[in-house]
């Protein structure tokens, strides 16, 4: 047990499906070479296989008395790869419209967002949601365990999960581990590397890219235990935020706040308030049973503020002021100076 | 993605990668340092996470933002993170300070395309240098020129033009992804003063709304986005604000738990749908049935605001039974006023006219009903003797439109539209008892045929129920804080006389500016060149591609438009053969519907054509020569004023221009330096505007810098000082302030901007037309009211005096699907859409998204190549099968340049854009056909296709 653990919140509710999180993880932490195909913050729709595709059939994480649950490795096609494309051949390449902008190297069928927009069920009656992820800095990690170089680190000041590259021999036990599929494989550098809750920003008091980027307001940040701060409000006073699959076993430290879709419609084309557009059982699949708990919490919370103007929880949600969503973490980078290495 | 200062960095990873690492000794490093003279120490490496913490460092921050599109969410504030004269990484920097504890901030902003900007501007496509085509136009063969040769080969065929054929020899094709400062100002500074017309893209790319200039009399109305979060009800009608408002959309979903209902109006279940609590899915093109249906309700169960209607709008007004028109005053009164219409008080029982009138005194003009007035809503049996002895029956608009409404109860409606007819009951009953409600009207809703029909019937829901003028209210667009200063920089040759102290100065500039450009315009419609010279006028003014009720063929309606010299700005035969065209700010082969024919025609014909351009797109490839322009990051700009966020926003010259690129504003005043020398080399002096204004070419240098006292810091500081709206900012304020403030004030140029208000205050949303429902003054419309009722010949003669719903037409041909498109959240326009990283995040091709069963009974499966066609052709697209997509629908998201698709022709290849007769009024009170206010737009999303699987 780490002595703090920093936390996430993600508002399923606000979450527009803009990937502006992913590109700035993207530009700040996985351009270098090897890189290229990781995207440790990856938004994929639901319903739907994901990415790498079918993650939640891979298996990994741990059974309900404790033990390890076989995984198998995610093979690199299953992420998808950072495709290159024939920009000079279609500018430069003296064939006019017979030429177009190809991807090189074959016709892909699979990318980190493969199925964006596409969802399940049948029109009018169709649902999907956005589903963003990162790396859930588990409490009880399955990729630590599952090191034999005890390269993977949970550190013990807040509780982020990096790989130590110095350590680690490229074995990729803790890919085949992690039932979230978040951990990725350098193929230049063979080395393991994974979303590192921008701890750089974090020493510094700054939010996480990804959440300080988000223009939904979606993502809140802190310390697990910090009473006073929204993730804590979230999780354990209203209950409103849930971890992503529990029963995988690892106790995750980034909690959704489940979506609610427009009313469905019954066979008559009439709305039909009596079933949700998302299936109850799809949502437990994901979240657990408490799910329909929060779903009646977050029901009741915004009539409240509808008709009385009040709730302490819808206010937490609405974030008033954006700052007061990063559990202390809302220092500017701008003011930061950092130590570097000279140039 | 490698750039290329990460040696280092590489090495330092590859070293920690290893068991080498733990050995390595980077005070190795230290003599190389030592040998620069740097006198700080270098850090020693301690572990694995030093290589993150490095990766996380700058050299310097800049202030930047993306001037260069015309993103309609307005401004966004970044900082950009420099590293060894290269811009590294951006990041919102989020100055936007809470400034009401009612409403959330504005912070962050931003979105993936910003985030990835700095890939954009260093990406393949990008120009580095001058290149000169050397195979044939579209062939993609080039060679790299010298700066020298470009100018001095495009001065050469300028002066030769100008000197035979004046302006009308040349014309430029403009896009609107132009930064709101020094660029802008110098291609309209540049063309303006040689006389060379420039065209208006607004609606030729198909946004404007004329059904809100001939109802509210401004095509832009809007506020600010926080006013959504105030709403009780959000309608999304067209639009899809989450993936295209990307940074003001979290105003809706945390207006949703304040307790707003929010409603999502398409087709198709659309990213936007998600975050509703009522999705509608009307057959495509029946959205006027819907809101009429809704009216109906509205009226039928009383839930009108019936002082607000009394007040506020038309319906009251008097129409004669015999011509269908308005009762005018000079039908009744020996020398009457003209444009003054009149009510019937039920008290009085007499005729009065209605001081909101446009022809009333004009010092007594206003909405505010006197203690004594009773105008009657519907009244009966009135009669009145006209001057001619005639006597004539009168009704008013409202009860010519209970009449009207009739056929649109909610079971005939729910025929039209697919939806049922309870949900159309629950929709107007929750709309009409909503405390506040407000209509965001996408712009796909200009993009079809009968959109104004669509808009006029919207408005009618929003006027009905008193929410146009009402915080959290009203039928919406978007509006701008228009910078005076920058209009006046742009068009006053001699601005840096003006002084921002004098405002009397000032205003006497702007009026004299407008008569000028009334005289002799820069701009002429983009939309109706197209038509007239682009090839294609067929499918345009195809009576079959077009509503199939109208009396006579659009032909006969243009040709009698154009005989009674309604329509100005219209580009006439002297426009119809260019010698030279230049092309800036767009890519007009892809954004024209039918885009590609511009090579067979305009392109074809003209002797040299100059792209100033920031990247290879479908324009350049057509083109002659291409000047590398400068991007956002390498030049001072300033951001597109849209009012979403009530900010002006700064984009700062931070590193220097990629590879030989300049700015706009450096080439154009290079080339205007080259052009007097050119002239006074061949001893030409005076020449001719393309509408006879002469001019003396040997002074173009000097007209376009203002005797050398205008560059692009004079520009923004001219913005900064002669708008209203940024009175009080200076540029030494913005960049302390991370680029941004907030407006001050609204623009002096009045009716069409910032909503029709002057009730904006920094600490409080901004609220369209509080003008009219606060203050009481009269609506920029012939009434002066909200104008529902339209006595132009035309409207009267196809039956759209009043909104009605009209059957979309069968554009393109019979066939079974309707091709719909709407803005993508992964580009602007074509921006961004070839950019490797975002691509990798969608599927690296375009797509079509279908119905399942629509794809099945083609044989098509997820990811197969599709041949979309119909009458006027074909493209190749991949197919992605998804129940989201309303049966009968095919979706396109817009902006896929044509070279990204199999065989090189777009979805815009196939759309035959058919005119709306009604956009060619004109000369009638407020309906003046201008461009960007009231003309003929482009439309697409009527188009007819049917989709095969392709077998390569």
């Amino acid at each position: 047990m780490s002595k703090r653990q920093l936390a996430m919140v993600m508002d399923l509710n606000k979450c527009l499906g803009c990937h502006t999180c992913t590109v700035a993880c993207k530009q700040l932490w996985t351009r270098d070479e090897g890189m290229e195909y990781m995207w440790w913050n990856t938004v994929n729709t639901m319903p739907g296989r994901g990415a790498p595709r079918d993650w939640e059939q891979m298996g990994g994480g741990f059974t309900p008395d404790g033990q390890a649950r076989p995984g198998r490795l995610p093979k690199r096609a299953e992420f998808g790869e950072a495709w290159k494309f024939d920009h000079e051949g279609s500018y430069y390449g003296g064939q006019g419209d017979d030429s177009h902008l190809k991807i090189k190297d074959g016709s892909p069928d699979w990318g980190p967002n493969w199925d964006e927009d596409e969802g399940a069920g049948e029109y009018p009656n169709s649902f999907h949601f956005y589903l963003p992820r990162i790396c859930n800095h588990c409490t009880h990690p399955a990729c630590v365990e599952a090191c034999p170089r005890g390269a993977v680190e949970k550190r013990e000041e807040d509780g982020i999960v990096t790989v130590n590259e110095d350590r680690c021999r490229g074995y990729r036990f803790c890919q085949s581990a992690c039932p979230y599929k978040k951990m990725y494989f350098n193929h230049q550098k063979k080395v393991a590397q994974k979303c590192i809750f921008c701890f750089p920003r974090i020493e510094q008091g700054v939010a996480p890219a990804c959440a300080r980027q988000c223009p939904g307001r979606v993502r809140f940040v802190g310390y697990r235990d910090d009473e006073a701060a929204p993730i804590y409000k979230l999780v354990d006073k209203w209950q409103v935020a849930l971890p992503l699959h529990p029963e995988y076993g690892t106790e995750p430290n980034v909690f959704y706040v489940p979506p609610v879709l427009p009313a469905s419609y019954g066979p008559d084309g009439d709305i039909d308030e009596s079933k949700p557009r998302i299936p109850d059982e799809y949502l437990v699949s994901l979240f657990g049973p408490k799910v329909l708990d929060a779903l009646a919490t977050i029901k009741a919370e915004r009539e409240k503020k509808r008709a009385t103007g009040e709730s302490e929880l819808m206010d937490l949600l609405i974030a008033y002021e954006w700052k007061n969503m990063f559990g202390g973490f809302d220092r500017s980078p701008e003011t930061v100076s950092v130590i570097r290495w000279r140039k | 993605m490698k750039l290329p200062h990460t040696n280092r960095r590489d090495f330092l990873c590859g070293a920690a990668a290893g068991a080498v690492a733990l050995t390595l000794d980077l005070s190795l490093l230290r003599p190389v340092l030592a040998a620069e003279g740097v006198a700080k120490a270098a850090r020693s490496y301690q572990d694995y996470r030093d290589v993150y913490r490095e990766k996380w460092s700058w050299d310097e921050i800049g202030i930047g933002t993306h001037t260069c599109t015309n993103c309609a969410s307005g401004g966004c504030a970044w900082s950009l993170y420099v590293k060894e004269g290269i811009v590294w990484r951006e990041e919102q920097s989020a100055p936007y300070t809470q400034t009401n504890s009612s409403v959330p901030d504005y912070s962050p902003r931003g979105c993936q395309k910003g985030a990835s900007a700095s890939a954009l501007y260093r990406s393949a496509s990008r120009l580095r240098y001058p290149l000169k085509r050397v195979g044939a136009r579209g062939e993609n063969r080039w060679k790299r020129i010298s700066w020298d040769e470009a100018l001095d080969e495009i001065a050469r065929e300028l002066v030769t033009t100008l000197s035979t054929r004046g302006g009308a020899g040349a014309y430029v094709e403009n896009g609107n992804n132009a930064d709101f400062g020094p660029s802008w100002i110098a291609m309209v500074r540049f063309f303006t003063q040689l006389g060379i017309p420039i065209t208006e893209n607004f609606a030729s790319v198909g946004d404007l709304m004329t059904g809100a200039t001939a109802t509210l009399g401004n095509p832009v109305p809007g506020g600010s986005s926080d006013d959504w979060f105030r709403t009780d009800y959000f309608v999304n009608w067209f639009g899809n604000p989450i993936s295209t408002r990307i940074p003001d959309a979290h105003f809706i979903t945390e207006a949703r738990y304040r307790g707003a209902k929010i409603v999502s109006i398409t087709p198709d279940f659309s990213p936007s749908a998600i975050h509703a609590d009522l999705w509608i899915s009307p057959r495509p093109g029946t959205d006027a049935a819907l809101a009429l249906a809704a009216c109906k309700v509205i009226i039928d169960e009383k839930l009108y605001d019936e002082p607000y209607v009394l007040e506020q709008t038309d319906l009251p007004l008097l129409v004669r039974s015999d011509t269908r028109q308005f009762l005018r005053e000079t039908d009744v009164v020996e020398g009457g006023r003209p444009e003054c219409f009149a009510w019937w008080d039920e008290k009085k029982k007499q005729i009065v006219w209605s001081a909101s009138s446009a022809g009333y005194d004009q010092d007594k003009r206003t909405l505010r009903l006197q203690p004594d007035d009773h105008p009657a809503l519907e009244p009966q049996g009135v009669t009145v003797t006209l001057l001619s002895g005639k006597k004539v029956s009168l009704r008013s608009g409202f009860s010519i439109l209970r009449d009207k409404l009739a056929a649109y109860d909610a079971q005939s409606a729910a025929k039209i539209t697919g939806v049922h007819a309870n949900v159309i009951r629950r929709f107007a009953r929750e709309f009409a008892q909503a405390k506040s409600a407000i209509i965001y009207c996408g712009a796909a809703c200009p993009k079809i045929l009968h959109g104004d029909l669509v808009q006029r019937a919207q408005i009618l829901m929003a006027a009905l129920t008193g929410n146009n003028g009402r915080p959290g209210g009203g039928w919406q667009e978007m509006t701008f804080f228009e910078l005076d200063g920058k209009i006046l920089s742009a068009f006053v040759e001699n601005v840096c006389d003006l002084k921002p102290d004098d405002p009397a100065g000032i205003w006497a500039a702007l009026i004299q500016m407008g008569r000028e450009q009334h005289e002799s315009p820069t701009y002429f419609s983009g939309s109706m060149m197209r038509l007239e010279h682009a090839g294609t006028r067929s499918e345009r003014l195809n009576p079959a591609y077009n509503d199939p009720t109208l009396p006579r063929t659009p032909e006969q309606f243009l040709k009698e438009a154009l005989a009674r010299g309604d329509i100005n700005n219209y580009p006439g035969p002297e426009l119809s053969k260019p010698e030279i065209i230049f092309n800036m700010f767009g890519n007009p082969f892809r954004h024209s519907r039918m885009g590609h024919r511009l090579a067979e025609t305009r392109f074809k014909d003209a002797r040299l054509i100059v792209d100033l351009t920031l990247r290879m797109d479908d324009t350049a490839r057509h083109s002659d020569i291409l000047l590398p322009t400068a991007g956002p990051y390498e030049k001072l700009g300033v951001k597109y004023s849209v009012a979403y966020p009530p900010y002006f926003h700064l984009g700062d010259k931070v590193v220097e221009p990629l590879g030989e690129s300049k700015s706009d504003w450096d080439i154009l005043a290079l080339l205007a330096h080259r052009v007097a020398e050119e002239a006074k080399r061949r001893g030409v002096s005076t020449v001719t505007g393309y509408r006879g204004r002469p001019y003396d070419l040997t002074r173009t240098y000097e007209r376009f810098t203002d005797k050398g006292r205008l560059n692009p810091e004079k520009a923004v500081e001219l913005i900064l000082e002669l708008s209203p709206a940024t009175k009080g900012i200076t540029l030494e304020a913005l960049r302390a302030n991370k680029g941004v403030a907030r407006y001050t004030g609204v623009s002096q140029l009045g009716k069409m901007w910032c909503g029709t208000t002057e009730d904006y205050k920094v600490d409080e949303p901004l609220v369209a037309f509080m003008d009219m429902s606060v203050r009481k003054r009269p609506w920029p419309t012939s009434t002066g009211r909200q104008q529902f009722y339209l006595d132009h010949s035309i409207f009267l003669e196809v039956g759209e005096e009043l909104p009605v719903h009209k059957e979309p037409p069968m554009a393109g041909g019979h066939y079974p699907l309707t091709l719909t498109c709407g803005h993508t959240r992964w580009s602007i326009h074509s921006a961004w859409r070839d950019l490797d990283v975002l691509l990798h995040l969608q599927r690296g091709e375009p797509v079509i998204f279908v119905n399942p069963d629509d794809a099945r009974t083609r044989g098509v499966a997820d990811h197969d190549y599709a041949v979309v066609h119909n009458d006027l052709g074909q493209f190749i697209v991949r197919a992605k099968v998804t129940p989201g997509i309303r049966p009968g629908q095919v979706h396109i998201y817009h902006g896929w340049l044509s070279t990204q698709f199999v065989g090189g022709r777009d979805n815009d290849s196939i759309c035959p854009s058919p005119i709306k007769v009604t956009q060619l009024a004109g000369r009638h009170g407020h309906i003046n056909n201008d461009v960007g206010w009231y003309e003929v737009a482009q439309n697409d999303r009527d188009t007819k296709v049917d989709f095969r699987k392709h077998v390569a």
